[in-house]
């Protein structure tokens, strides 16, 4: 919760900007997928398959986004 | 199958909440995912029109819809603990705290659909807007059908239905819910904040 609340202090209220904002913002997102993911969703109880599924996701999407 | 128990430990074919929940995950999350890159690649294109049409949305709006439903996303894993854990009575507090926190994530959400209407900014307003009703409306109905899942699970736990041996389909049911959440996390930074 206070991850997200940052993200939006750094969007919208921070007087800082710049190209690193977008990578705060994006990894940010990462760490709070895979948190609802793992701690929400029971990933951490699935097979180690199901995990690298979802990583390689977050990372491949959170990747993209940054880029363009 | 229904009794949880006979389920083996961390296999592959069998992830918590039955693997065909998790295959609708991935595809999901793949459709979604997707669908906000070529929006990222549209937005790059056509910058300032998207960029102007971005800050007409109601960002604390967003941000109330999120903490809602992160929030929902922890009162399901709760009362899916408390299931596990043979509490049937605050099983179903936190699976009605989860309905409720839905239901609000609905209204809030519609208030603001009413909003933009209200502002001329619907579908067809432009190029931003058709991607913003697309996704977020796609993710609407997503919680719709979450929310009548939960309520039928409901039904069924106060009925006694399900307990500490059997949760298979609450556990199914909560994996649904939780993905209408990781859609969101993905949504909400990519359509509100990053420009």
């Amino acid at each position: 919760m206070l991850l997200m609340l940052f993200n939006f202090w750094l969007a919208e209220i921070s007087p800082i900007t710049g190209k690193w904002t977008l990578t705060v913002i994006l990894f940010v997102t990462l760490i709070k997928f895979l948190g609802v993911a793992f701690r929400f969703m029971d990933l951490k109880n699935a097979h180690k398959h199901w995990k690298i599924i979802f990583i390689v996701f977050i990372l491949l999407f959170s990747g993209l986004a940054g880029l363009i | 199958m229904t009794t949880t128990d006979k389920i083996p430990d961390k296999s592959f074919l069998y992830p918590p909440g039955g693997i065909l929940i998790w295959i609708i995950v991935i595809v999901e999350l793949l459709t979604f995912g997707i669908a906000l890159i070529v929006f990222r690649v549209n937005f790059h294109q056509d910058y300032d029109t998207f960029l102007s049409s971005q800050n007409m949305l109601s960002k604390y709006i967003g941000l109330f819809n999120t903490i809602v439903l992160i929030t929902s996303g922890y009162f399901m894993a709760t009362a899916l603990m408390n299931i596990k854990h043979a509490k049937q009575k605050e099983a179903i507090k936190w699976l009605l705290l989860t309905i409720l926190t839905g239901v609000l994530f609905l209204f809030v959400k519609g208030w603001e659909y009413s909003i933009k209407i209200a502002e001329g900014h619907s579908f067809g307003y432009d190029d931003f807007f058709d991607f913003y009703w697309m996704l977020t409306l796609f993710h609407f109905i997503h919680v719709l059908v979450g929310v009548v899942i939960l309520s039928v699970l409901l039904l069924k736990l106060r009925q006694g239905y399900y307990n500490a041996s059997n949760y298979l389909d609450v556990e199914t049911g909560g994996v649904f819910w939780h993905m209408c959440d990781l859609i969101w996390i993905l949504l909400f930074p990519v359509l509100y904040l990053l420009h």
